[in-house]
């Protein structure tokens, strides 16, 4: 079969399947079986090639799971459901919030910076977003904030938590494309830091521009000695475990798996320190982590075999081959592959996309001569725009469900469209400017 | 023959239950225990102290148990990410249709792989492979068993969408999770 037969049978099946709902996790490893059967099993009848294909299937994810460069996914996760769970990070949020007194579009600022903390922690855009909707668009309606500022920041820091560790989607990108995970999430941090400062400086002119956007209201005065107290006893401590977290990785103190259960172990001692573990918190943010870790460990177990399917049958090389006859330039190339994130990113998850995309798109990059780390960093931030992108996003659609009665479609597709052109505008400056992705990563040990 | 009678099919299934919330249970103490695992060798590593490499071989290992202990839960919780675009568009006759020969599909790979694996986990037992881990000699069925275990019991979840009252989907468009 030709090539291009091949991978449009392996990528078609799996996008069947899912549409007509199989389990993304099980519909990798319906296509992988027979994929395995046919390319792996080499000759002879069907029970022979069954054993030898499903086999090698089993064998590889036997090695593909038992790794330690995975384990930063269900460290992280654990780490913000602890954080959530005990109470700390509303401890946070509500200081930051006090903190900031009566800077017009307060709640819009609190709304980024606790939407990219729930998000990064969480690992899922959609939850973050469904539990921010839910509990900040109503307190920001009543307040009388309009929707570019209510709705707009939430769907923005889906972005924000894809670039700033600990992000376990980003662990899992460094696992999926055999990237140095520790330079990954590092690489991070920088565009993380300007994406950041983009939405400050874009809610503050907003805010400038139409005050009623985010009128102002009367806030108790908080006297500067409380603010010290508030800022050293329930802001910096929670910051430090993050901080601390980058340093260890970025040191080289220890791998980054390494450093995710420090990260783990700072919030349980925090939480005594503030008397706020208790079992039920412990149980409770356990639960939760290994939920979310089962739900990718099942689309890793059914993807592990996937790329090795790809290379096996040709469809891999064929496809570069195809590819770069065209002498295409790189960055026609880079656009090509954005494109098409930002159509899966319509009716798939994050990490669906990052299973299909990743065995074409990696080996396609560094044919083209891109660094990894700077290509692992777009597309991070491809895979986080195209949920959010108008009108068909699938976090859009998300929003509409928990905003408040009465919100239109059109308005959560306005209030995203200058956010997302932040997270654009950042795009193009680490193409041009491909230090801001690559600088820190080469400064670690 | 002795036909059971419903009385002791709820006990069966109330108890069969119970198992699948211990075992999910259990892969959340595993993540747990993983922490403390990693810590421990951290530790013991910078200060110089003599470690046991066993840690390695549990955090490791740790990612196939969990898995294979909190699978099956998670499918009678819907809790796999699943997409729903065709079952959202049909009518609900249909949807009842597709839903259960959906469940019925990944019955069938779950047994495929339970199957093989289960090949594998014997073969691995009767020929003594060995998973050479943090230098340790691990006999390797020690692992690969809980693949079958595994898949064996999502097949049954599964199947409980193919002829239970309850379907898999709920109608309702979207990526759950």
């Amino acid at each position: 079969m030709e090539w291009y037969w091949t991978l449009a049978s392996l990528i078609g099946a799996i996008l069947v399947l899912m549409a007509v709902g199989l389990p993304v996790g099980i519909a990798f490893i319906t296509v992988n079986v027979v994929a395995a059967i046919i390319y792996l099993g080499g000759s002879g009848g069907l029970m022979e090639t069954s054993e030898r294909g499903v086999g090698i299937l089993a064998s590889n994810a036997f090695e593909s799971m038992t790794t330690f460069a995975l384990v930063p996914i269900p460290m992280f996760l654990l780490m913000g459901e602890l954080f959530f769970h005990t109470g700390l990070a509303n401890r946070m949020f509500t200081s930051v919030e006090k903190l900031m007194g009566r800077v017009p579009a307060r709640l819009s600022y609190v709304t980024v910076a606790g939407g990219t903390a729930f998000a990064t922690l969480s690992g899922s855009s959609m939850g973050s977003t469904a539990l921010l909707g839910t509990l900040m668009v109503p307190e920001m309606t009543k307040r009388g904030y309009k929707k570019t500022l209510s709705i707009g920041p939430i769907l923005g820091t889906g972005g924000l938590a894809m670039m700033i560790p600990p992000s376990a989607l980003a662990v899992l990108l460094g696992t999926l494309a055999e990237l140095d995970i520790g330079k990954l999430l590092i690489a991070g941090i920088m565009p993380g830091l300007i994406l950041a400062l983009m939405y400050t400086l874009l809610i503050y002119v907003m805010a400038k521009r139409d005050p009623d956007a985010a009128p102002a209201y009367d806030i108790e005065f908080i006297p500067w000695t409380t603010r010290f107290r508030l800022l050293f006893r329930d802001v910096v401590p929670m910051v430090s475990v993050v901080i601390g977290v980058i340093i260890l990785i970025m040191a080289g103190i220890a791998t980054p798996s390494e450093a995710a259960a420090f990260g783990c172990l700072g919030v349980v001692v925090l939480a005594i320190c503030y008397r706020s573990l208790t079992l039920k918190s412990t149980w409770t943010s356990m639960e939760g982590a290994s939920r979310v870790t089962i739900m990718a460990l099942l689309i890793i177990f059914g993807s592990a075999t996937f790329s090795q399917i790809l290379a096996f049958s040709g469809a891999s090389s064929g496809l570069i081959h195809w590819v770069t006859q065209f002498d295409l330039d790189p960055l026609v190339m880079l656009m090509v592959m954005f494109g098409i994130l930002l159509i899966l990113g319509m009716f798939m998850d994050q990490l669906s996309m990052m299973l299909l995309t990743v065995p074409i798109f990696f080996p396609l990059a560094i044919k083209f001569g891109f660094d990894p780390i700077w290509f692992g960093v777009i597309i991070l931030l491809a895979l986080e725009i195209s949920f959010t992108t108008p009108p068909f996003g699938l976090l859009l659609f998300v929003m509409q469900g928990v905003s408040p009665p009465g919100t239109k479609f059109s308005e959560i597709c306005i209030a995203a469209i200058p956010f997302m052109a932040c997270a654009m505008l950042l795009v193009a400056l680490i193409i041009i400017f491909p230090g801001i992705a690559t600088w820190l990563p080469s400064l670690g040990n | 023959m002795v036909r059971p009678s419903a009385k002791m099919l709820e006990t069966i299934d109330k108890n069969y239950a119970r198992l699948l919330r211990v075992m999910a249970a259990l892969a959340a103490i595993y993540l747990g225990l993983m922490m403390v695992a990693i810590i421990y060798s951290v530790v013991f590593r910078s200060l110089g102290l003599e470690y046991s490499s066993y840690s390695f071989v549990f955090i490791e290992y740790g990612f196939i148990y969990t898995l294979m202990l909190g699978a099956p839960w998670l499918v009678r919780q819907r809790g796999h990410v699943y997409i729903e675009i065709v079952t959202a568009a049909v009518s609900d006759r249909v949807r009842n249709i597709l839903s259960r020969a959906v469940a019925a599909l990944c019955c069938l790979v779950c047994l495929v792989l339970a199957y093989y694996a289960g090949r594998l986990a014997l073969a691995d037992y009767l020929m003594g492979e060995l998973d050479v881990r943090g230098s340790r000699d691990i006999p390797r069925w020690i692992v690969t068993t809980a693949m079958p275990i595994g898949f064996g019991l999502m097949s049954v979840e599964f199947l409980r969408f193919v002829f239970g009252r309850e379907l898999m989907h709920t109608g309702q468009a979207g990526v759950h999770e």
